[in-house]
């Protein structure tokens, strides 16, 4: 891929890139460029190797996908190793973003609470609107599989967040006196 | 007017509103392609760097583990290591507990054994057991 066509790809997959990584980690924006920005340095050095037998999206996805969990491997080595409360704070989403940030603190910690395959499918199905096809490719794995994974994180994040939909108001009944 | 649809929709749909980040700034769009410029055209990038220092950082694990083992008491030249082939044989008397153990696993290190599988009438009855087992009935 000429130099031009690269700068294309990342202008174009640039925001969504950082998004999904953003989402993946758990709300860290410097850490979430920095990962999209891992994700097309290896994808551009590792272009010779693309054997264009998915999409190119798909394959730079997959790359984001896996430097998003090295980067939690990383973090979790890094809490582990110094303890610090600077670490610890890294869980919490930072910077802005739109919303209350308490309310966005619990959406990552109940994104936390699951396992790696739930968390990345739901975040690429549900969150980024990947189809479960798609979700497969990038992943590695097969779709019947990941739609287990995803009915169990959905029932996970269900229990958690349950308040953030609220029942739809009933008719009030009229009082019997 | 209600909200029809699935709770689990709207709960999806309050999810996809609040976490995401703010839509990147011009300014943060050009900070992000110039230091992703940066890293490209660096020729000391974080893969080339951790190619070059993890075999180095191996090799100094595989050489910390190498003098554990050579310093630890009792392991001193333990035969066949740097012995060549055709010198003097240790007998079985003349082993140490480590030199043993790695007689076992290679046993013609030990002299008197043949390779003949004679000599596995010796055994227990219990090892010639595993040993057919294992080699079979030869």
């Amino acid at each position: 891929m000429v130099q031009v066509d690269f700068d294309d790809f990342v202008r174009t997959h640039r925001e969504r890139a950082v998004r999904l990584a953003w989402r993946l980690i758990g709300g860290d924006q410097a850490a979430a460029e920095d990962v999209a920005q891992d994700a097309f340095v290896r994808a551009y050095q590792g272009l010779g190797r693309f054997r264009g037998d998915a999409q190119l999206e798909t394959w730079f996805h997959r790359i984001l996908v896996r430097q998003a969990h090295n980067y939690r491997r990383w973090r979790a080595l890094r809490r582990l190793w110094s303890a610090d409360e600077e670490a610890d704070q890294l869980a919490d989403p930072q910077g802005r973003g739109p919303g209350d940030p308490a309310l966005r603190r619990r959406l990552a910690r109940a994104l936390e609470r699951l396992t790696r395959p739930q968390r990345e499918v739901f975040v690429l199905v549900y969150m980024e609107g990947f189809t479960l096809r798609e979700a497969a490719q990038v992943m590695g794995r097969a779709e019947g599989t990941l739609k287990s994974h995803l009915q169990r994180s959905l029932q996970a994040l269900r229990k958690d967040l349950q308040d953030l939909a609220p029942e739809p108001e009933k008719p009030e009944e009229p009082n019997h006196v | 007017m209600s909200d029809s649809r699935d709770p689990d929709e709207r709960v999806l749909e309050r999810m996809r509103e609040l976490y995401r980040p703010e839509p990147m700034s011009p300014s943060g769009r050009v900070a992000f392609d110039a230091a992703l410029r940066a890293r490209l055209e660096s020729p000391w990038t974080r893969a080339r760097r951790l190619r070059l220092i993890a075999p180095a950082v191996a090799g100094l694990v595989a050489g910390i583990a190498l003098w554990l083992v050579m310093s630890l008491p009792g392991t001193a030249p333990t035969p066949g290591f740097g012995v060549a082939h055709g010198t003097t044989s240790p007998t079985a008397e003349s082993l140490t507990p480590q030199a043993w153990d790695y007689a076992v696993l290679i046993p013609s290190e030990l002299e008197g054994w043949s390779g003949d599988t004679e000599q596995m009438d010796e055994l227990p009855e219990e090892y010639l057991a595993l040993a057919s087992a294992i080699f079979g009935d030869r």
